[in-house]
């Protein structure tokens, strides 16, 4: 049986910062405070909390989203905040962000505070046959959402005040310097089929976005919430939001990797053309195979990126969460065994 | 006892299987299950490696003789993975530069030199994936920890 209180010291830390947030409430107490596993980027409890307001008994759930006390990554933290803050009103099923907190005095690290979303379990990556029999009812929702997402003008959202937008013609670019920028930097070895890949996007461009869109940045399984009764009740993880073109999310979604080896469906869930509807249907966008091609090998490109960024913070000893290690070994692999096949088949290797 | 693909196929089976439940906290429980599926790919790669690594660098070797370069010696001195992977990375380096220049090019030798190193990553690519255990004990827990697979 887990402790309710895992940090007893923290827990207090934090009662003492809400109660400061909340200057009405009386006999703030946190009665479950727990470290979630995963997240590896920044340290995420759940928390429950109980305090009186007015004379009413107020009970709620919070997830707290913690720097590394080693983080450098100031911008996405704000940028997370207002990425969630700009889905407010949308209807899409957000978790409600509360408080962003960027100094170091209240709990060691900056933070911030979202409601925790009840009815809830994330989707697992690599068993897709788990979500069935609402499997391809959760495969529309979800294509849905991601072109909800991108109908969202960013025009005066939080997420334009936190960061650049780019002309419709260089979204592609802006995001294949950067993730080869992150190649670069911390490859700990020569990474050929990366590079190869880069400079194949590189001779073979997408047309510019159709319209500049909200993009999540990490619209995958294992990132959304369902009911297991068929609905999807909470999008998380906005930490690589940006603005840019809607096709991203789409192919990052469809990315083989998440889709647990069934390629005949999109994501692993829904036949392509119940995808494609929902999504056109919801953002407005028309489908383009060539388009969507080039952001889909970029998806396995950016997630390349990922994996060996992950294996730099192991090795290097910035962070000791052994999925990082997993992340640099299997999951590089597995996107190196994706990129390869899908390139090798154009260029007759 | 010298069998260390063994001892660490157990090893990982064990923290995975056996000694995850018994953690408080998803945290603590997270790490050991990732802890012992790491431990199980090294007890899997630890036979093939050097293996793999020498005949991925004959390959290269092959390929790059065939596009002209000038390969020094690859020959090593000592078989440790560290030596023939310091190998390995020298000619890989020396592969993506020679690509770099061939895939400009739209004459036959070029393409198909260009071909021929796309099915040596694709090759590669297929040797280098570990195996996912598959095992129904540890299932749920390994599933449940990579479902937080994130940056």
């Amino acid at each position: 049986m887990s402790k309710a209180v895992e940090d007893y010291a923290l827990a207090r830390r934090i009662e003492a910062y809400l109660s400061g947030q909340i200057p009405d409430a009386e006999d703030m107490q946190i009665t479950m405070l727990r470290r979630l596993h995963g997240g590896a980027s920044r340290q995420t409890y759940t928390i429950d909390v109980n305090y009186t307001l007015a004379g009413r008994k107020v009970t709620g759930g919070l997830i707290l989203r913690r720097d590394p006390p080693d983080s450098l990554i100031d911008t996405e933290r704000r940028v997370e905040f207002a990425a969630i803050r700009s889905m407010e009103g949308t209807g899409l099923p957000v978790p409600n962000a509360l408080f962003l907190e960027e100094g170091s005095a209240a709990l060691g690290a900056p933070f911030f505070v979202m409601e925790r979303i009840e009815n809830g379990i994330p989707a697992q990556p690599f068993r897709l046959d788990a979500l069935d029999p609402h499997r391809e009812s959760l495969g529309r929702q979800i294509f849905r959402h991601i072109g909800s997402i991108a109908a969202v003008d960013p025009v005066g959202s939080p997420l334009a005040s936190e960061i650049d937008t780019p002309e419709p013609d260089a979204c592609w670019c802006r995001e294949l310097d950067y993730w080869e920028r992150e190649i670069d930097t911390h490859a700990r070895k020569p990474e050929p089929i990366a590079t190869a890949a880069i400079r194949h996007l590189r001779r073979n461009p997408p047309p510019p976005a159709q319209k500049l869109s909200i993009v999540h940045g990490d619209f995958r399984i294992g990132n959304f919430l369902h009911d297991e009764a068929g609905r999807v009740t909470g999008i998380l993880d906005w930490e690589m939001a940006h603005i840019g073109d809607p096709y991203e999310d789409f192919a990052w979604m469809t990315d083989p990797l998440w889709s647990g080896g069934d390629l005949a469906r999109a994501g692993g869930l829904v036949s392509w053309p119940e995808a494609v509807g929902e999504w056109e249907l919801a953002s407005g966008c028309k489908f383009d195979f060539g388009a969507f091609e080039w952001w889909s090998i970029f998806a396995s490109v950016k997630a390349l990126g990922i994996w060996i960024s992950s294996a730099r913070a192991f090795a290097d000893g910035a962070n000791d969460d052994p999925i990082l290690a997993w992340s640099g070994w299997f999951t590089h692999a597995a996107h190196e065994r994706i990129l390869s096949a899908r390139l090798s088949a154009k260029y007759k290797g | 006892m010298s069998d260390i693909a063994m001892i660490l196929d157990r090893v990982g089976k064990t923290l995975s299987i056996d000694v995850s439940p018994h953690l408080e906290g998803h945290y603590a429980g997270g790490h050991v299950v990732m802890a012992g599926l790491l431990t199980m790919m090294a007890s899997e790669q630890f036979d093939g490696l050097v293996d793999r690594l020498l005949s991925e660098v004959s390959d290269m070797r092959t390929i790059l003789l065939d596009g002209g370069e000038d390969v020094p010696d690859t020959r090593t001195r000592s078989f440790k993975v560290s030596a023939v992977q310091e190998v390995h990375d020298r000619l890989s380096t020396q592969l993506i530069a020679l690509q770099e220049r061939i895939e400009l090019l739209d004459d036959d030798a070029s393409v198909e030199l260009n071909g021929r190193i796309w099915r040596f990553f694709r090759e590669g690519a297929e040797a280098r994936m570990p195996t996912m255990p598959d095992f129904t004990e540890a299932r749920a827990a390994v599933l449940a920890a990579l479902q937080q697979t994130d940056e």
